[in-house]
């Protein structure tokens, strides 16, 4: 027993170099993960997620400038996602455009999507803009979520109906993960609260950097029922939040109830 | 002497003939980049989609290497099975399942990222148990460049995930020749199977197992959010105690209808007579025994699935790179120049005749509550952009002439038209955000510094006893 104790006293210097060393092998190890030099894409000091709020981004020119389309593209296999110029208006309806839905006293709401080529069936809940105004997005601890901008017009009546959903969270593919595969023509359904069921066809899709989000084409009047889906594209920062949006235009084109 | 510095010469040439090919980083020309790359995938559990790993895969990926600010980085990803190891169906389900690839790769270098290439396949037919589940043939994502330099891409791990559809599954009461593997009910003694029944009585399969010993019990394992238990309704039946997970749900009596009535049928089969649904997606366990010497019937369960309360990873298989590791240099050109005018004359013959009207045309019209709707960072940018590109949309629309006087012509006849969107959001849409192998290494940082506080914390308190104990002994 003696023995035993005092081998393990003798080991025990030893075994405390060895341990002290690997913590230092371990915090060496997880601060080279955080020194490395990281920038998002944005330009200086300020990083991509807070570009909103002031200066200007080199990126922004180069990308309006060299690559830009002069309208929204119809998306589609074999077609890259790029932005269109920022003055672009809405792509044009891809068939007929039926009169939107007269708005009643009673506010219907949109109660779920369903947009058979991506496979996505989902309920819609409600979102809103936080206190710098930007547009948020449901909750990540429900990826099937997707959320309607309760101060835009409910799917059917007259002007852009935004709903928007996560591409994914932190445990993987969420709602709309498959949106940029939508084309030109394809159609998306909207069920309201009201029974009224509406189809939309659509017009455009466009991947644009959310530092140069086309605010008045998403946003922007129109002369008809409109529909904007918008979830996350492109590259993930080290902020581990995506650097670009994806945008679907849709038009009204059916309605029923 | 001579032996060492030969054995030098032997050693430099082997170390770069190692270098050449272990470390394919080179800088790319203006040819696209075609990396094949081997993966093997592994799951976590019974569940995976992977549950006979390791399961290989081929890959290749494709990009263009001349980029340029302003343009993307498209990559263009296919996979295929590389031997004769595969996915397979971790269930028994109806068509419309979904095979859901994201690839990882890293940006490094002048600026860091991650692009996650995605591609999903649906699988239209319904699948067996351990079924050979079919692959995207490619996934892709294009990411847009906005600032030049050299970066090293770097493919990483890619993940699989299955997502079951909606549906239901009946598990009949035979044995496993009428059954997928790993979906047979078994049953304690006392049971008797009764086989071609006639179709008149609804029967699933024309079976079904009959009872009339008390305590007899049947049970079955399932994957799924619900289950119903299956049977005739039949005069001479009596309670059956029905138990979910280990835990007594409910019970039910065959020998009566909906409203606690007694019924006068004899073997209608077929019935659903009790069911659960809502539960967590997973492995359960239904139990049913019967509660009584009457009779008691067990014709099938019928596993139902909701796609919606299926976590995304529940059946997820990750593949890692066995190929060595693999990158290229790319340079990411600036802007080629100036150009402007080369993209708006397309097909637009007159690109003079708008300069002379726009100068004092387009102010008056586009500033009215237009341009602070484009209320980002951009403002300046997005002017100098519009400037030039709105002369290619005036002329493409050829009605800005003719549409442009209006404004001018009633300074004082304001029209406000009320904003369909209230309140304009500000900015992009934070509508995602990476799945989380893609975090910070806090664990590492957090069990290091545990590790060393404690091996330091150990070296004091080991230097003080043996002080004490030399202290004691003088």
């Amino acid at each position: 027993m003696t023995e035993q104790k005092s081998l393990l006293n003798r080991a025990l210097p030893g075994l405390l170099i060895a341990g002290s060393l690997g913590g230092v092998a371990t915090i060496m190890a997880g601060l080279l993960a955080f020194i490395t030099p990281v920038d998002d894409g944005s330009d200086g000091a300020v990083p991509m997620a807070q570009s909103g709020q002031g200066g200007e981004t080199v990126g922004m020119y180069n990308v309006a400038n060299a690559f830009v389309l002069p309208s929204v593209g119809p998306g589609g296999p074999n077609k890259p996602l790029a932005p269109a110029v920022l003055s672009a208006p809405p792509p044009a309806p891809a068939g007929a455009v039926v009169a939107p839905i007269k708005p009643t006293a009673k506010k219907a709401k949109p109660t779920r999507i369903r947009i058979p080529k991506i496979q996505v069936n989902a309920p819609i809940g409600g979102v809103t803009v936080d206190s710098k105004g930007e547009l948020q997005a449901p909750p990540t601890s429900k990826p099937n979520l997707t959320g309607w901008y309760r101060f835009s017009p409910v799917p059917g009546e007259k002007g852009p109906a935004i709903i928007n959903g996560h591409v994914t969270t932190k445990s993987g593919a969420a709602v709309f993960r498959r949106l940029k595969e939508l084309a030109k023509g394809d159609f998306i359904y909207v069920y309201r609260s009201d029974g009224k069921v509406t189809r939309f066809t659509v017009s455009g899709i466009e991947q644009v950097k959310k530092s140069a989000f086309p605010t008045k084409r998403v946003y922007g009047n129109v002369t008809n029922s409109q529909l904007r889906l918008i979830t996350c594209g492109g590259m993930v920062g080290a902020n581990g939040h995506y650097d670009d949006n994806v945008i679907v235009y849709a038009t009204l084109s059916k309605k029923k109830g | 002497m001579a032996r060492w510095r030969s054995a030098l010469a032997a050693g430099s040439v082997g170390l770069t003939a190692a270098a050449c090919v272990l470390l394919p980083t080179a800088p790319a020309s203006a040819a696209p980049a075609d990396l094949v790359i081997d993966y093997e995938c592994s799951g976590t559990g019974p569940s995976s989609i992977a549950k006979y790993a390791p399961v290989r895969l081929r890959t290749r990926l494709t990009f263009a290497t001349d980029l340029v600010v302003g343009g993307a980085l498209d990559l263009k990803w296919s996979l295929a099975y590389k031997d004769a190891s595969r996915f397979t169906s971790p269930g028994y389900y109806a068509g419309g399942s979904v095979m859901n690839i994201m690839g990882n790769v890293q940006i490094a270098g002048a600026w860091q990222n991650i692009l996650q290439p995605t591609g999903a396949t649906t699988i239209a037919q319904g699948l067996q148990y351990d079924k050979e589940l079919p692959l995207p043939a490619g996934i892709s994502d294009p990411g847009l460049l906005n600032k030049p330099g050299v970066i090293k891409i770097e493919p990483k791990d890619i993940v699989v995930d299955f997502a079951p559809p909606n549906g239901e599954a009946n598990v009949n009461d035979g044995n496993d020749i009428d059954n997928p593997r790993g979906h047979v009910i078994t049953y304690g003694p006392g049971w008797t199977p009764f086989d071609d029944r006639p179709r008149s009585e609804n029967h699933i399969h024309n079976d079904y197992h009959e009872t009339s010993s008390q305590y007899a019990w049947a049970e079955l394992k399932f994957v799924g959010t619900g289950v119903q238990y299956v049977g005739p309704r039949d005069h001479e039946g009596g309670p059956v105690e029905i138990e979910l997970d280990g835990g007594v749900r409910g019970s039910v009596d065959p020998s009566k209808n909906a409203i606690g009535d007694p019924v006068n049928e004899v073997h209608n089969g077929g019935h659903t007579l009790w069911e659960l649904n809502g539960l967590p997606y997973g492995e359960h366990k239904i139990k049913i025994t019967n509660a009584s010497t009457r009779k008691a019937w067990l014709d099938a369960f019928r596993v139902i699935t909701n796609k919606d309360a299926v976590p995304t990873d529940f059946h997820r298989a990750t593949c890692k790179i066995v190929s060595g590791p693999v990158s290229i240099d790319v340079t990411v050109k600036d802007r080629p120049g100036p150009s402007p005018t080369d993209t708006p004359t397309t097909g637009q013959p007159s690109p003079s005749v708008t300069p002379s009207k726009s100068p004092t045309s387009t102010p008056t019209t586009t500033p009215p509550g237009q341009n602070n709707n484009n209320g980002n960072n951009n403002h300046h940018d997005d002017r100098t952009v519009a400037d030039r590109l709105v002369t290619v949309h005036g002329n493409v629309a050829t009605t800005t002439p003719t549409a442009t006087p209006k404004p001018s012509s009633g300074p004082t006849a304001t029209n406000y038209v009320a904003a369909q969107v209230k309140k304009t959001p500000f900015g992009g849409v934070p509508s995602g955000e990476a799945p989380v192998a893609l975090q910070q290494p806090y664990a590492l940082l957090a069990g290091g510094s545990v590790l060393l506080l404690g091996s330091a914390a150990g070296g004091v308190v080991m230097r003080r006893r043996r002080a004490a104990h030399a202290g004691n002994r003088r």
